[in-house]
């Protein structure tokens, strides 16, 4: 079954949520009490669910899975995401240094893995994962400024970091698949600063090959922040079967240029909308946006990012709760 | 060549990120006479600009941007060491990205882009505490302190950067301009910033009208 196959056809849109951190709030975990506790995974999904009962159920947000594997120094601060605080590999004998992680042993990848099966076969809804795509991972490696300059100055030190980076996440997602994981969104924030052409050619082909290799039982979203109102054409053809938009896209013009078997998520704003306004204000935004959707069977409500770790938990529930509501009630 | 071909083929050469030409005309524009100051405002910094133009067109993208500020910096190299007066810095700007934080390819491209168009600045580097900007503001006596934050979970440190500007210097506080992929004009108004930009060109163009700003209240 496609994913819009699973969304459509119901009384209801249906909603993925980016609030794994909420999990945090809930449990009084630091982020790698969690990490590093597959049953600790579990206990908190499972407080998630009871609390908001999305769709999807979900592990927390682990997008320094690769780098910490990998063996960058991070920035782990205990309620919040890892940041690298080093972009080591500049060279090709630097990336030549560095061996493509093996899931089933190297790092907390086998942890995850547990996690994920043990979220799998605990909570009978179907199992969501986010990760890093291959471009950004490549671009943390190198460090930004450094990886633009290269795509013009260096451009086949680019492709062998991006060669790299795409069997490091393909191994990776495609243990996940294997765990139980049957929503996968990888998430290109950096791809942002590509021009179309460049980013057909270093994302949208290595992505295509990556949602190919994860076969057809698993429902595959991409999610890139900002504007990418420019880049929507390349990612309509990259092989994923829904995208997930930011806040700053008005999603009521999107949803009308893109074909009626993509997915489109989002966008509730996670920072002026969930973190600032009042329950009852996001209620009436969750239910704005909703109404906007009316129509279109494609559209599944999501944030348009990550919400924040100190997001009050009551405008989560006041979300979630709007966000049930029948098609024919908004 | 004469003096308009030189400095003409100097910003051309940016534009079209060719480091050996803007080595060759900078030391021909030196050889011919031509000031450094001339050379660097009307020659490297227009090419800069012409830079920004395309960037905002959206025909260069950030990669292009980069490069061609890596060609002014050669340029700068050769011109610089051969200015004969002090060049008259268009204002002191102490910039970083904010505490929690490591994502500075948009304050890096910041800072290429103001120091082309003349500023003086005072680069903190990422995952800056609110201490050292205060710290560096008084060291160099900056007119606009500039944060960055590319994380939702991290740009409400920019606030705490303010309520410290606050604190230590009343209403004589340098002016705060704010940006980032997150970051949005409401929520600059939001936690008291002067001035918000959405890309780099613009950044140059907020912190002109805060210098313009900080001389009509009489603070330089």
């Amino acid at each position: 079954m496609r994913l819009i196959d699973f969304i459509s056809k119901r009384d209801r849109y249906l909603s993925f949520p980016w609030m794994a951190t909420a999990g945090l709030q809930l449990s009084g975990y630091t982020l790698y009490d969690v990490y590093l506790s597959p049953q600790r995974q579990l206990e908190v999904a499972q407080r998630m669910n009871q609390e908001f009962n999305a769709d999807f159920t979900y592990p927390m947000d682990d997008g320094a899975i690769f780098v910490e594997t990998l063996g960058l120094p991070l920035l782990k601060p205990d309620f919040d995401f890892p940041s690298v605080l080093e972009n080591p590999i500049k060279t090709t004998k630097d990336l030549e240094e560095l061996q493509v992680p093996n899931p089933y042993s190297d790092g907390r990848m086998p942890l995850n893995l547990k996690a994920l099966e043990l979220i799998a076969t605990g909570i009978r809804k179907p199992l969501s994962l986010s990760i890093q795509g291959p471009f950004t991972l490549a671009v943390e490696l190198v460090g930004a400024t450094d990886f633009v300059r290269a795509i013009i100055r260096n451009p086949d030190f680019i492709e062998k970091v991006l060669d790299f980076t795409n069997q490091v996440v393909g191994d990776y997602a495609r243990a996940t698949v294997k765990a139980g994981t049957k929503f996968i969104c990888i998430s290109e924030p950096t791809a942002v600063i590509l021009s179309p052409d460049r980013f057909e050619k270093m994302v949208a082909v290595r992505l295509r090959a990556l949602y190919n290799s994860l076969g057809p039982g698993v429902w595959k979203v991409l999610h890139i922040c900002g504007d990418t109102r420019f880049l929507l054409p390349h990612m309509l053809e990259c092989g994923a079967e829904g995208l997930s938009l930011d806040q700053v896209m008005d999603l009521s013009s999107i949803i009308k240029k893109v074909p009626k078997n993509t997915v489109i998520l989002g966008n509730l704003d996670p920072i002026y909308v969930l973190r600032e306004l009042s329950p009852e204000e996001v209620r009436a935004k969750t239910l704005e946006l909703l109404r906007s959707m009316k129509g279109y069977s494609n559209y599944m409500f999501s944030f348009g990012c990550d919400c924040t770790p100190d997001t009050p938990l009551n405008n989560l529930r006041a979300a979630m709760e709007a966000s049930r509501t029948r098609i024919v009630d908004l | 060549m004469n003096k308009e071909e030189i400095l003409d083929t100097l910003a051309r050469a940016v534009v079209e990120m060719n480091e050996e030409t803007v080595e060759q005309m900078a030391l021909l524009a030196l050889q011919s006479g031509i000031g450094a100051e001339e050379a660097i405002e009307k020659g490297l910094s227009r090419g800069m600009e012409q830079v920004g133009k395309l960037y905002d067109a959206n025909q260069y993208f950030i990669p292009e941007v980069v490069v061609c500020a890596d060609t002014m910096y050669k340029g700068l190299e050769i011109l610089r060491p051969a200015t004969t007066k002090l060049q008259n810095s268009k204002g002191r700007i102490v910039i970083g990205v904010v505490e929690g934080d490591t994502h500075d390819i948009g304050k890096n491209i910041v800072v290429m882009m103001l120091e082309s168009a003349g500023f003086e600045v005072y680069d903190l580097g990422r995952n800056v505490p609110p201490a050292d900007f205060i710290k560096r503001v008084r060291e160099v006596d900056a007119d606009i302190v500039a944060m960055s934050s590319l994380m939702t979970t991290t740009m409400k440190g920019m606030k705490t950067v303010i309520e410290e500007l606050y604190y230590h210097y009343q209403d004589h506080k340098p002016l705060v301009m704010v940006g980032g992929a997150p970051v949005s004009k409401p929520f600059a108004i939001q936690i008291g910033a002067d001035g918000y930009a959405s890309n780099a060109p613009g950044a140059v163009r907020i912190a002109q009208q805060l210098m313009q700003q900080r001389r009509k209240d009489g603070c330089d």
